[in-house]
């Protein structure tokens, strides 16, 4: 057996299956509202892959709906690789959920397949995944089989020719316009179509049929991209002495920060979040999370941040060992600052805003609010704050208070009312209730100008200031 | 004579009590009766602006945001309610240009003024604070003064006017829109005092009285 | 009509008209029904009330029914809201002339945009003489001045500045501006709404019906949604506090010279029918007479005929309604000339002067022609004429009114669509974000036939939380949106004509489909106003009678023609057919209800056919009239009167009544109703699930009864068996025309079943049955079927003779996927020997995806032998070049030909049928349905024995009146069985009745008569064992 194709069917459902346990579940294409993939109870109710969603639930009551997510699936894969990496050398990813492996030259390692075949087993077991795994003389070969459930793995050539020849041809790579046109002649299985004379093949059918069958026999040989993995900084350190006071932490970080930054410079990546956790005798060890928001390399950007950190951390016992670990990455494209501007060395806005939040903590840095809706206490979604750059002037109203409340508080004294009442109704549609208040201007008699509004049962409260 | 004035002048040699301080150049208040009378903000150092809240004291400064929104970023510390884009952004203010800063102690306060400042991003600082110790004061005076930015300081005591102060002004309210006394200056007198009539701008704010109200309103 | 003025207001409070408001005609704006408004303002204590929907006065006619119904103390004044960029006004109409002007600036605003637009232009505004005009300005200065100038220069006098106060953003700000532009431009200045809706609770629905118009949930709408509910109907004291004294006097001294009423609408026939020396009558009378003397023999027509013409007459002259009878008369005699069948119906139908007219078929002596349901002098609106052509000629009849009368003056009559369940939730749950997938999850599985469980219950089933939150909303505004109108389409034949243009009478618009024209009002405004509406409507079944004449007359050299047929009278044969319920294809007794009812009753004459068609409706299913009226056929009860009277009404159906026209009798002789009020009853009846119109006319009929000397228990069996009949009760006269067409349908199957067949087949889509289960009807008739042969066979199905007698050789037509000009290319270049190699049809130019769908159809098996073959040639590119044409063919074909199974199988994707095998049989013969009986064995099986039965779903039936039990069809290859599924059975066993294509039932066999049911016990779905078997059922249809 020269590859080794591991199918996994169901990376995501199973995947779920550890979160819900014991539920019927089915994968649904939201635009379609089609199933692609049903889990093992539902299927037990009757569901099945290509049902409509109406017709499924009907069937099974509580079927549990999620749509696809691709990137997860992507992600699932990735960390089947690299745990198999440990064990396997050649492997290569087949997205969206298979896995091929070379044997013939791991064979060298392991005389005895079924030895290297139980290695394999052993990784795959802790893995939540059902799987799939067929050998074959070529990739093809080993793929059509696995998809087709022939799962065998140790056949003689011959063998390995009959079972091909029973494969239907659905579950092979050939394109679906051909596929169909052969079902339409009664060929539905890979044995009838090899025995077609290749000329009358060729006068008939385009080019990638004949590639298609070249490369399953292995008249033409493909190889995989394999699998490369990862980068990963981590650094330990022991102290030669205990240290107490935090500050002097940042003495033995100095070369670890060096290091990283020659890291970062040689991957031309820059690091936006760095984990440092501090090791002690008898406590726990305690992490410490320092962000960079728009992404740092240099080391004295770091060691200026952690000695922000540093400087408000008490230990609660001397620290002996510690480790420094940079985890999110992101490309470097360095944004081209102009050098013209006159001040001292620019800092950009995010660095700024990154050595506030050293100190202040996040919930310092605030958005001012906008709602761009008639109800003043309506949030800012999301959306609104998208739209702050590309904001109309006209659309906004001025008459608004700068500074407003933000809980209304009940009127104490008396004010004198400059205008005609501005009424605002706003439907709850959760609740369904609706609440109505009527606004004035009003100045108080130190001459302060406030924003106030009575409600429908004659109270009156206090929204915001004129400042 | 005349001509030896004239001389005089033109060399710089001759102080006139009462001329206009040629203190650096100035930055236009979009209040001409400000202008006429103060020539307008002083373009970098520290103010204090005596106030009590909601009389108008940041539609004061609006205008000076405005123009100082292109050089860089407004920093906004401690404000004492919910600041609200909208109406900034109906006087043509950028809200993205803001960077607001709330919830935090007086100290970390001056330290973020200062961080501010040096970051030679933001052209201006604006630091709700009950008081400034004179370090401090002259930290920000210095910090201002270096990246060519202004830091006022808006608060409801009586400043400490032997502070290195550019400019100190004391708001109080009228019915025809604000009153300006002036509590120090550098290179001019204190004392001077003069009215904004707002009732152009903010008709809803400042209403005409009709005839009968104006005479009620001398009357209490 | 009387002037109704409002009573003066009490003094001290304010009088007020609202002149600015929109109902929900103003398409997803208005958030109330013209009905709701008016009956609002009423009870505010409005003056008057202007409707101005935006460039549309559609909703105008249904506050004016309401006001005269109720009799109302308020005016209603017309106008409209038009919009332009920079420029919002309201115009109303004073007088006839203005309204007229009206029309016309609708009109052409309408007709210069597309369907559901407009476009106003400047010129308009100029060319209004007569409407008085609202501005209400935008609020920025030089956009004001211009209009400003322009609207005082061509509305002078006629002009008022409309303030609106609706507590909104700087509203004083720009009222002292819109005050200022009174004075400048010498203006009176007008209180108005703006309104939007009646009560201040339709704000979440204004919401919603913005977020749709808007197509953005209406969490993120901001400010685009109104600020708050001031836009409504609000009391007298509320608008005293908001508006200036003066500007609410205005607007009643501004009513008040509003004048106009909808009843000033007169109607003025197209005069160019008559010839100009005599008078309409005169020319009506001249015709009748010659007709009488076609249809009744030259001696002319019995005494009471003809006394009975001169009474219909007589009543046409007084209500002056000679041209409508000549416009239709002159519409079916263009379609006599053109040889277009057509048929006549409706009230219509029961007059003599209609038969002399040749507009209707149906023989008065063979009905008895009740003259009150006709023309009745209380009812004001004329007679509803509904005339039915074939279904594939009709356009040409349409476009001969259209050339006749020219595009102004005939347009189609408008129907308005509205909300209904399932489109209400879909539109309001986007509106309120929900997420699609959910709501189609909804929508899908929300069955409006149960109808014991209602659907805010089955949504809350399907996992929608409706106490609170946004499930609870949805119910809400899904509840008050339904009934709202979403857009204007066209009525399926009504036309409208008028001697004058159209748009002095009503509004023109575009319709959806290219160069076809629809006016503002629907039928029932049409009817309020007494306006004329001819009804052109297509029936399929005219056609397929057309082609099968033509096919007789080809094959067998006989011309036939409908009356003539009926002129034959009863044939017995014909009849003995009808009741062994051999009606596949036969009008309106071929549906699986009729062909039960049809052996029980067995019908023997023509009257029996006109009872058979109407007593299978739900009308007399609830009245529960059918047993007593076959007990009493069969004489197992005794026919009895309970008085003289009525057996003169129901002598005729043996003491039970059936048709509507004989409750509206009974109302007369047995109550003591008059004409007009028995014709009102049955509109009440009509629609009394809406309106509950029916409980007022209850205590007068029962008490008419009583006092009669009629027992209590009968009266209150009429009124049950009237509630019964609700709208489902079906007109003898509807019935009669339809028992003719039935009548020539059985005559025709019966003699000429070959043509019969080939003229259903070629009419198809038409009718209860797919081709597959006519050809094999077809076939149980001992005809052959010939397949469709590249050769032999034409495009449309014809009738050949073959091995000595009649055969249907299938046309090329049935071949999915065969466009018509590739058929025609295809007959026009085919040698006259035909083809005899598929490479040939290469070199025609056909593309790839025709020669497919040829091939797969196994039109080419008289030249490859199978599908495979014939493939194979056409895949071989080689043949394509000229040079390879002589290369010798390669001897042994490579291909196995197709199983038995895949042969069947394409057939089916291919043609929707199988002319050599059948699924069931398929799988008899394999042995897979051990134990079914076949439906043709289903005779042999005892009464209430239990028995297996299998075959294909064809059809799944669930009518309302059933109570939830569903009616399959299933057909093996011997026929047809009929199952019954009750509710429990069906809720049961969800997956095999819903889904299964092959279905294998268990039950028990239940005969009555010749007619046998299974009543289904265990469903098991056997469409495992035919994958790829298209689903043809017709389900719940």
């Amino acid at each position: 057996m020269r590859w080794l194709y591991l199918y996994f069917p169901s990376l995501q459902l199973d995947q779920l299956a550890v979160q819900y346990p014991a539920q019927p579940m089915a994968l649904a294409c939201p635009k379609r509202h089609q199933l692609l993939g049903v889990n093992s109870l539902a299927a037990a109710a009757g569901v099945k892959v290509g049902q409509s969603v109406a017709t499924a639930v009907l069937l099974c009551r509580e079927l549990q709906l999620f749509s696809p997510e691709p990137a997860r699936v992507k992600q699932l894969l990735q960390q089947l690789a690299e745990r198999l990496y440990q064990v396997t050398a050649d492997l290569a990813l087949q997205p969206p959920d298979a896995l091929l492996i070379r044997v013939s030259s791991m064979l060298k390692l392991y005389p005895d397949p079924a030895r290297y075949w139980q290695q394999l087993q052993l990784q795959l077991a802790d893995c939540p995944y059902q799987y799939l795994a067929a050998a074959g003389q070529t990739p093809l070969a080993a793929k059509l089989l696995a998809r087709s459930g022939q799962a065998e793995l140790y056949l003689t050539p011959a063998a390995e020719q009959a079972k091909l020849a029973l494969c239907p041809l659905t579950a092979s790579d050939l394109p679906a316009a051909s596929i169909e046109q052969l079902a339409r002649l009664g060929i539905r299985q890979l044995g009838p179509l090899l025995a077609l004379p290749a000329a009358e093949l060729a006068r008939r059918f385009s080019q990638d049929v004949l590639q298609y069958l070249a490369a399953l026999t292995g008249r033409v040989l493909q190889l995989p991209q394999f699998y490369r993995p990862r980068l990963q900084f981590n650094r330990e350190l022991q102290l030669h002495y205990e240290i107490t006071e935090s500050p002097q932490l940042l003495k033995p970080l100095q070369p670890l920060l060096q290091q990283l930054q020659q890291f970062l410079r040689r991957a031309n990546l820059l690091c936006q979040r760095l984990q440092l956790t501090l090791q002690f005798r008898q406590h726990s060890p305690l992490p410490l999370q320092i962000r960079a928001r728009a992404g740092e390399a240099c080391a004295a950007n770091w060691q200026q941040l952690l000695s922000l950190h540093l400087a408000q951390l008490q230990l609660p016992e001397p620290v002996y060992a510690l480790q420094l670990a940079a985890t999110d990455y992101v490309p470097d494209q360095r944004a081209s600052c102009n050098l013209l501007a006159q001040r001292s060395q620019p800092l950009s806005k995010a660095q700024l805003l990154s050595v506030l939040v050293a100190r202040l903590g996040e919930q310092a840095v605030v958005t001012p609010l906008l709602s761009l809706s008639h109800w003043p206490e309506a949030e800012s979604s999301a959306s609104t704050l998208a739209a702050l750059p590309a904001l109309n002037a006209a659309l906004c109203y001025q008459l608004r208070p700068i500074l407003q409340l933000p809980k209304a508080l009940p009127l104490t004294e008396a004010v004198t009312l400059l205008s005609g009442a501005e009424r605002l109704e706003q439907l709850c549609w959760q609740s369904g209730t609706l609440l109505q208040r009527d606004y004035y201007l009003a100045r108080t008699e130190q001459g302060q100008l406030w924003w106030v509004y009575r409600t429908p049962q004659q109270q009156w409260y206090l929204q915001g200031w004129f400042s | 004579m005349h001509s030896l004035l004239e001389q005089l002048t033109q060399r710089q040699w001759l102080w006139q009590g009462s001329a206009l301080p040629a203190a650096g150049q100035q930055l236009s208040s979009g209040y001409a009766e400000f202008d006429r009378q103060l020539g307008g903000w002083p373009a970098s150092g520290l103010l204090v602006l005596q106030s009590q809240p909601a009389i108008g004291e940041l539609r004061l400064l609006l205008p000076l945001f405005k123009q100082l929104q292109q050089q860089g970023l407004l920093g906004l510390i401690n404000p004492p309610q919910l600041l609200q884009a909208e109406p900034l952004a109906a006087q043509g203010i950028n809200p993205s240009q803001l960077l607001l800063l709330s919830g935090v102690s007086e100290t970390d306060a001056l330290w973020a003024a200062e961080q501010l400042l040096q970051s030679g991003l933001c052209s201006l600082v604006l630091l709700w604070q009950r008081a400034l110790v004179r370090k401090a004061a002259r930290r920000l005076q210095l910090a201002a003064q270096a990246q060519q930015a202004l830091v006022l300081q808006l608060t409801t005591q009586q400043p400490e006017l032997t502070l290195p102060l550019a400019l100190a002004l004391q708001l109080l309210p009228q019915p025809q829109g604000l009153q300006l006394k002036v509590l120090k200056r550098r290179a001019g007198w204190a004392g001077q005092q003069f009215y904004l009539n707002w009732q152009d701008e903010w008709p809803e704010l400042y209403p005409v009285l009709t005839r009968t109200q104006a005479a009620l309103a001398e009357t209490a | 009509m009387s002037e109704t003025s409002a009573a003066a207001p009490p003094s001290g409070a304010v009088a007020y008209a609202e002149l600015f408001c929109r109902s929900n005609f103003s398409f997803l704006q208005g958030a109330s029904s013209p009905e709701e408004l008016v009956s609002t303002a009423v009870s505010l204590g409005y003056q008057a009330l202007a409707l101005t929907d935006e460039c549309s006065v559609a909703g105008v006619v249904r506050a004016h029914r309401q006001i005269k119904q109720q009799q109302l103390p308020l005016k209603l004044i017309i106008g409209s809201y038009f919009q332009l960029p920079g420029l919002s006004l309201v115009l109303l109409c004073p007088d006839r002339q203005a309204y007229a002007e009206l029309c016309r600036i609708i009109t052409n605003a309408r007709r210069r945009a597309e369907k559901g637009h407009y476009q106003l232009e400047e010129w308009d505004l100029r060319s209004s003489k007569h409407c008085l005009a609202l501005w209400l300005p935008q609020g920025e200065a030089e956009v004001d001045q211009y209009w400003g100038q322009l609207l005082s220069r061509h509305f002078s006098g006629r002009l008022h500045l409309a303030l609106v106060r609706q507590l909104r953003y700087r509203e004083a700000r720009y009222l002292a501006y819109c005050q200022t532009l009174a004075h400048d431009f010498a203006l009176p200045q007008l209180a108005v709404g703006a309104v939007l809706m009646h009560q201040r609770e339709r704000l979440a629905l204004q919401q919603t019906l913005t977020a749709i118009r808007l197509k953005t949930p209406v969490q993120q709408l901001g400010r685009q949604l109104l600020s708050n509910a001031e836009a409504c109907l609000r009391p007298l004291s509320k608008l005293a506090k908001l508006y200036p004294a003066a500007a609410l006097a205005q607007s009643v001294t501004l009513a008040a010279a509003c004048q106009f009423s909808l009843d000033e609408l007169r109607y003025e026939y197209p005069s160019e029918l008559v010839p100009s020396d005599l008078s309409a009558s005169q020319y009506l009378q001249q015709l009748v007479q010659a007709g009488a003397r076609q249809r009744f023999g030259t001696a002319g027509p019995a005494a009471s005929i003809q006394a009975l013409i001169d009474k219909e007459l007589a009543l046409i002259a007084e209500l002056r309604y000679e041209y409508f009878f000549l416009t239709i008369y002159d519409l079916v005699q263009f379609a006599k000339a053109r040889g277009i069948l057509y048929q006549g119906r409706g009230s219509a139908a029961n007059s003599v002067v209609c038969y002399c007219l040749e507009i209707t078929a149906v023989d008065p002596r063979q009905i008895k022609v009740l003259f009150e349901r006709f023309l009745s002098r209380e009812r004001q609106e004329p007679p509803d004429i509904d005339v039915d052509f074939e279904h594939e000629r009709r356009e040409e009849v349409m476009q001969y009114l259209y050339q006749k009368y020219g595009r102004e003056r005939a347009a189609l009559a408008a129907t308005v669509i509205s909300y209904r369940l399932k489109s209400a939730i879909r539109d309001v749950g986007k509106a309120l974000g929900i997420n699609e997938m959910q709501l189609e999850h909804f929508i899908k599985n929300l069955n409006r036939r149960h109808g014991v469980v209602s659907w805010q219950q089955q949504l809350s089933q399907l996992g929608l939380n409706t106490e609170q939150g946004l499930g609870q909303q949805l119910v809400q505004l899904v509840e008050q949106i339904r009934g709202f109108p979403r857009h204007l389409s066209q009525h399926v034949g009504g036309f409208v004509i008028s001697a004058g243009p159209l748009y002095e009478l009503v509004p023109v618009e575009n319709a959806a489909m290219a160069e076809r024209t629809v006016i503002q009002w629907d039928k029932d405004d049409l009817e309020t106003l007494g306006l004329l509406k001819v009804d052109v409507l297509a029936l399929g079944m005219l056609t397929a009678i057309r082609r099968c004449f033509q096919l007789v007359q080809q094959h067998y050299g006989l011309t036939l023609s409908i009356a003539a047929i009926n002129g034959y009278g009863d044939d017995p044969q014909v009849y003995r057919q009808i009741q062994q319920a051999d009606t596949v294809g036969v009008f309106q007794i071929e549906s699986r209800a009729q062909m039960s009812m049809l052996p029980r009753l067995r019908p023997a004459c023509y009257y029996d056919l006109v009872i058979q068609i109407a007593i299978v409706r739900p009308g007399p299913i609830q009245g529960d009239m059918v047993h007593p009226y076959l007990l009493r056929r069969h004489g197992k009860e005794a026919v009895t009167y309970p008085s003289e009277a009525v057996a003169g009404v129901l002598s005729r159906t043996l003491g039970v009544p059936i048709f509507q026209e004989q409750v509206i009798q009974l109302a007369m002789v047995a109550a003591g109703f008059s004409g007009g009020e028995a014709d009102q009853l049955r509109r009440a009846m009509a629609s009394w699930k809406k309106t509950g119109e029916l409980l007022q006319f209850k205590e007068k009929l029962i008490n008419g009864m009583l006092s009669r000397g009629y027992q209590q228990d009968f009266a209150e069996r009429i009124y049950q068996q009237i509630c019964g009949f609700g709208e489902y009760g079906f007109p003898e006269s509807h019935s009669a025309s339809f028992a003719v067409l039935a009548y020539v349908s059985a005559w025709l199957k019966h003699y000429f079943p070959a043509a019969f067949y080939t003229a259903l087949l070629n009419s198809y889509p038409m009718g209860f049955y797919s081709p597959s289960q006519l050809i094999q009807d077809a076939r149980r008739h001992q005809l052959r079927v010939l397949p469709v042969c590249i050769n032999a066979s034409a495009a449309a199905h014809q009738l050949v003779l073959h091995q000595g007698d009649w055969a249907i050789r299938l046309g090329l037509q049935q071949v999915k996927g065969l466009s018509p000009q590739t058929l025609q290319q295809l007959l026009q270049q085919r040698p006259a020997a035909g083809f005899c190699h598929p490479a040939q049809l290469k070199q025609l130019g056909l593309n790839a995806r025709e020669l497919a769908a040829l091939a797969s159809s196994n039109a080419l098996q008289s030249l490859t032998g199978d599908r495979y073959n014939s493939r194979w040639h056409l895949l071989d590119q080689q043949t394509q070049l000229p040079l390879f044409a002589a290369v010798a063919e390669p001897a042994t074909p490579l291909l196995q030909p197709p199983s038995e199974r895949e042969a069947m199988l394409e057939d089916y994707q291919a043609l929707g049928f199988s002319l050599d095998y059948h699924p069931l049989h398929y799988l008899r013969q394999r042995g897979k349905l051990a134990g079914c009986t076949l439906a043709s064995d289903l005779a042999t099986v005892r009464q209430q024995a239990v028995v297996k039965v299998a075959g294909l779903v064809t059809c799944r039936q669930c009518p309302g009146t059933a109570a939830g039990v569903t009616f399959l069809t299933l057909e093996d290859e011997s026929g047809n069985i009929n199952v019954v599924v009750w509710q429990g059975t069906a809720l049961a066993q969800q997956q095999p009745y819903l889904t299964a294509k092959i279905l294998q039932v268990n039950g028990i066999l239940e005969r009555e008569g010749e007619v046998e049911h299974v009543i289904a016990g265990r469903l098991t779905d056997l469409t495992p064992l035919l994958e790829a078997l298209p689903a043809g059922s017709r389900d719940f249809h």
